[in-house]
């Protein structure tokens, strides 16, 4: 059973990483137009909004699989607290500060109607730093990190990077003439 | 041109010293104006629907958990990983060790050499 958890941790990790590189890319495509070349904003819009259906379970199945697998050693408070484990404690402290940086972006955006529209930018701008925790925890913690899935990892990261600093760049008022 | 009754006071001008005006006033041709900015020159979007967006990249990272799960299911351990859990390390120095040992020893006893016969 052990080890159907571990394959299982393992596997979702992937797929959840996945799963937020389309979630980012899509938030930042209306801005930097990074998919005008599949679909209009209000498509792209529309896949964004939708996109925590795809991360929820896909996050949810790893921890929950770390936590049940006896050999993995992670305990319900290692899931919210960062640092504590017993082993590999920046790896995957690294984990569980973008998987609370992930809640706080989530919760946040089903409160939005509640919160002015610059204290929510604020709280979801988070997900930047949570994308680079995440990141973080792949290369340090992953398991599976084969040169070619590495090599997907890394140029993933990189486009969603290209594509945020592309975001600050157009968000910069234009210097006025003379 | 226009005429004051008294200082600071200003007075409408008459029609005749409106045209007179104009005629000095310098012309302006349409070279001279600045060109409006026209439409932006854009690439042509893609006509993806949203449906389509979601449904293909349900696909693809189903398919990257997918391909991750054969693959880990078929790599159990993976040595050179960045991570490893020191549940086997600190399982082994635990354990008690065993020991090989020749199990045949000499003795000081005469060997049998006297046989009889009948």
């Amino acid at each position: 059973m052990d080890l159907f958890l571990w394959e299982l941790a393992r596997a979702s990790g992937l797929g959840a990483y996945a799963a937020l590189c389309i979630a980012t890319i899509s938030g930042l495509a209306p801005r930097t137009a990074a998919l005008a070349f599949l679909a209009q904003n209000r498509a792209v819009r529309a896949l964004h909004d939708w996109s925590p259906w795809l991360i929820i379970p896909l996050v949810l199945t790893h921890v929950v699989a770390l936590i049940l697998d006896a050999t993995a050693r992670i305990g319900v408070l290692d899931v919210f607290v960062p640092f504590v484990t017993s082993y590999g404690r920046l790896a995957i402290g690294l984990g569980t500060i973008s998987f609370d940086l992930l809640v706080v972006v989530l919760v946040t955006t089903w409160l939005r109607r509640r919160m002015s529209l610059a204290t929510w930018q604020l709280f979801h701008r988070l997900s930047y730093l949570g994308f680079v925790a995440l990141f973080s925890h792949a290369i340090l913690s992953g398991t599976d990190l084969t040169p070619i899935i590495a090599a997907l990892t890394w140029l993933a990261a990189a486009v969603v990077a290209y594509y945020s600093f592309e975001r600050v760049r157009r968000s910069r008022p234009m210097p006025s003439a003379g | 041109m226009s005429r004051t009754l008294a200082p600071g006071i200003p007075v409408r001008e008459t029609q005749e010293e409106r045209n007179l005006n104009a005629e000095q006033r310098p012309v302006t041709t349409g070279e001279q104006r600045p060109a409006k900015p026209g439409p932006k020159s854009r690439k042509p979007t893609g006509r993806t629907p949203a449906w389509a967006l979601k449904l293909g990249s349900a696909l693809f990272a189903f398919a990257v958990f997918g391909g991750s799960f054969d693959y880990a299911s078929q790599h159990l351990a993976t040595a050179n990983a960045p991570l490893q859990p020191t549940v086997v390390a600190v399982a082994a120095s635990t354990e008690p060790t065993v020991t090989l040992s020749p199990t045949l020893s000499t003795t000081t006893r005469a060997p049998v050499t006297k046989t009889a016969s009948s």
